[in-house]
């Protein structure tokens, strides 16, 4: 019983700082600053494996983030050959 | 809960983030369920251990010793460092995501949440065992010791 309430409440705390940190990153990616910060720090990773090495999955010069189409950019300048 | 228990729990935990902490090496598939794993762990965590942080919390401005208070201001800092990983893993996830019908765009502004909290997370949670160095000698040394003579003779 005496867990059945703490987990009650660890729950509720769970959810209310989950909430808060969702509306903080969230309003953070609207503004400029959050903008130019992710785009400065994009790690480039591979959608299959997830590796973030460029050297491991593009090997013609590109690299393997995702496009807004989902395409990576590998798929891309492949398609465009 | 018994004392072996909680220490099985949170060596669980802790070579569980050590194995999370490479997803290149498990694959991401695997990164993502585990770290669901951590996640539920952490909880359970918590919630056994909310008796001391709820007292603790209660006293944290009356004049008493300093360590409760280090610890439990390390506690928070890596509550709140572990909810921002889980959650932008969430945000950028492939798998997990998916298992439950869900389909994320993944913002670079959340990658870059996850590999900034995952570094914080990891130095706190050194932090937080370094602090509770002596709780885990004594479990090592109350627990696993004698069970290790019984084995050997």
């Amino acid at each position: 019983m005496r867990y059945l309430r703490h987990a009650v409440t660890v729950l509720g705390l769970t959810v209310l700082t989950t909430a808060a940190v969702y509306a903080g990153i969230s309003a953070f990616g609207q503004t400029a600053a959050g903008t130019r910060l992710a785009e400065e720090n994009a790690v480039q990773t591979c959608p299959r494996t997830g590796c973030t090495s460029v050297g491991c999955h593009a090997t013609d010069g590109g690299s393997a983030g995702y496009r807004s189409d989902g395409m990576s950019r590998t798929q891309a300048s492949r398609s465009r050959i | 809960m018994r004392r072996t228990t909680r220490l099985l729990l949170d060596i669980g935990l802790l070579v569980g983030f050590l194995v999370a902490w490479t997803p290149s090496v498990t694959g991401v598939t695997f990164h993502e369920w585990l770290s669901v794993g951590i996640a539920t762990g952490a909880l359970v965590h918590l919630v056994v251990n909310w008796e001391w942080t709820a007292r603790t919390a209660r006293r944290l401005f009356e004049k008493a010793r300093l360590e409760p208070k280090v610890n439990l201001v390390v506690d928070a800092l890596l509550f709140l460092a572990t909810i921002t990983v889980m959650l932008s893993g969430m945000m950028i996830s492939q798998s997990v995501a998916s298992s439950f019908g869900l389909t994320v765009v993944a913002d670079a502004i959340w990658r870059l949440a996850h590999s900034a909290s995952a570094v914080l997370t990891a130095g706190l949670l050194a932090l937080h065992t370094a602090l509770h160095a002596r709780w885990f000698a004594a479990a090592y040394r109350d627990l696993v010791l004698p069970s290790l003579k019984e084995v050997t003779g």
